[in-house]
């Protein structure tokens, strides 16, 4: 298992960014002395039954990262010869203090057999903040889907923010979990309060999640939840219009060929 | 002479118990109202169990610990309010503390001391934690208790919304309170708040949020 890493650092005159491929491939879309927006696309077939992705996001202090799924994620059957290997998703994100890191993720959807554990662990710095879309599919059209186990941890410096474990199975739907609802597209944000949205939770700490439980993607509000969000969280840093643009010749760095990649 | 824990165990768990339970229905009436079939309460009972049931009996028996060290509480109450983002369901979780603590003032007055650090109204599962370190009720007792307690005021709520069979409701408490039985000696040997399950119900929640801003509403959550 090769690391998937996107680590900014201010920088003049433009920010540092490493991008290292592992099971995704990150590509520089555009920077400033400290922001960066990276897009993420998958190196190879992911994800199968028995992958181990792991990610690992490091936003320095004062940067804001913003990342971009340019496709969603199939998470397929596990294979018979090992239908009991879950695919195994881990992300460690660290925001540095008054950093912030912008998410706009893609669906995951869990086809029916597939057996996802999704890990997701994000510590924030004093000041620094997040806004992340996270969208989940039980099963493809027709289906009723796989299990996925899904544990978040959000910490602040001086403790947890946000704790959730998931546990769905789309054979066996619960009332309460997710009853019938095939899709739950959520938008989280913390480190700072944001306006509150119709149907969003305030959290205990600064911090809110909004969530759409439905059977169709396109039916969810979230959209205009993320633009709101992420606008409110994006505003006081400079904007990305004045990014520096990076040839695409420089990006193309498919899994296995040239697994690091640093921008200077 | 002191009651035995055990009397006490019985008292906290019993609907009489002036405490202001009878104003909640642990998320039976939001369900209800955002329209899940009556049909669906026991298996909505026993995914409560699981989830919220379990977040709340794994605080109360941290916070029993640090009653019984004598250790601030506020990092408990941090970790538990992480792990149950609705505000709707915290406040409901407030006022059944407050109830409880302002019971205890008179029966058990050191447990006051035990929350001092704490917000003026502590969520249920602290408080309750607090009483069985004082009343020396043991942790596996106090993890059923905890889930018991929810259950049973969210059959008594639902005979109110959806009359029925009270027996059947019985039979409901006590298959959601058994299919957690496989947990209840892991949660209840738990020593940090890391460890405290962070189960989450999305729909749950989300019902519970809609039904704070209803008026046409029986219970408080």
């Amino acid at each position: 298992m090769t690391t998937t890493r996107i680590a900014v650092r201010a920088g003049l005159p433009r920010a540092h960014v490493d991008l290292v491929v592992g099971a995704l491939a990150p590509r520089l879309v555009g920077r400033t002395s400290c922001t960066a927006h990276v897009a993420l696309t998958a190196a190879g077939m992911l994800l199968l039954g028995g992958d181990l992705v792991h990610i690992e996001v490091d936003v320095g202090p004062d940067c804001t990262l913003e990342l971009e799924d340019v496709g969603g994620m199939v998470a397929y059957c596990a294979p018979r010869s090992a239908p009991r290997s879950p695919s195994q998703w881990t992300l460690d994100v660290r925001v540095g203090s008054g950093g912030t890191l912008l998410w706009r993720a893609l669906p995951l959807v869990v086809a029916e057999g597939a057996r996802v554990e999704r890990r997701t662990q994000i510590d924030l710095d004093k000041g620094g903040c997040a806004v992340i879309r996270e969208t989940i599919v039980l099963g493809r059209q027709g289906e009723s889907g796989g299990r996925l186990k899904s544990h978040l941890s959000i910490t602040d410096s001086d403790g947890p923010v946000l704790n959730e474990d998931l546990d769905v199975d789309g054979s066996f739907p619960e009332p309460g979990i997710l009853g019938s609802a095939r899709v739950l597209d959520a938008v989280i944000a913390v480190g700072f309060r944001p306006d509150p949205e119709p149907g969003a939770m305030l959290l205990d700490q600064a911090g809110a999640v909004a969530r759409h439980l439905g059977d169709l993607m396109h039916e969810s509000p979230m959209d205009d939840v993320w633009a709101t969000w992420s606008e409110m969280a994006r505003s006081g840093v400079p904007p990305m219009t004045s990014a520096v643009p990076v040839t695409a010749g420089g990006l193309s760095s498919p899994r296995g060929v040239d697994p690091v990649r640093s921008v200077e | 002479m002191q009651p035995s824990p055990h009397t006490i165990s019985l008292l906290l768990a019993d609907a009489r118990l002036p405490s202001g339970g009878h104003a909640q229905s642990s998320g039976v009436e939001p369900a209800l109202l955002a329209g899940m079939p009556v049909a669906d309460v026991p298996a909505f009972l026993r995914a409560r169990a699981r989830t919220t049931g379990m977040v709340d009996a794994g605080t109360a028996v941290l916070a029993r610990h640090a009653a019984l060290d004598c250790i601030t509480m506020a990092p408990i109450e941090r970790a538990w309010a992480a792990r149950t983002p609705s505000r709707a369901i915290r406040e409901a979780s407030k006022d059944l503390g407050r109830g409880l603590l302002r019971l205890s003032g008179r029966i058990w007055p050191e447990v006051r001391s035990s929350l001092d650090d704490l917000h003026e109204s502590p969520p249920r599962p602290l408080v309750l934690g607090a009483i069985a370190a004082h009343a020396g009720i043991d942790a596996e007792s106090l993890v059923r208790l905890t889930v018991y307690d929810d259950m049973a005021c969210a059959v008594a709520a639902l005979l109110k919304l959806e009359p029925g069979d009270p027996a059947h409701g019985v039979a409901m408490v006590l298959e959601a309170c058994s299919s957690i039985e496989p947990q209840v000696a892991a949660v209840s040997s738990i020593t940090s708040a890391h460890q405290i399950p962070a189960a989450s119900a999305p729909q749950s929640e989300a019902w519970s949020e809609a039904h704070a801003l209803t008026t046409r509403r029986l219970f408080r959550a």
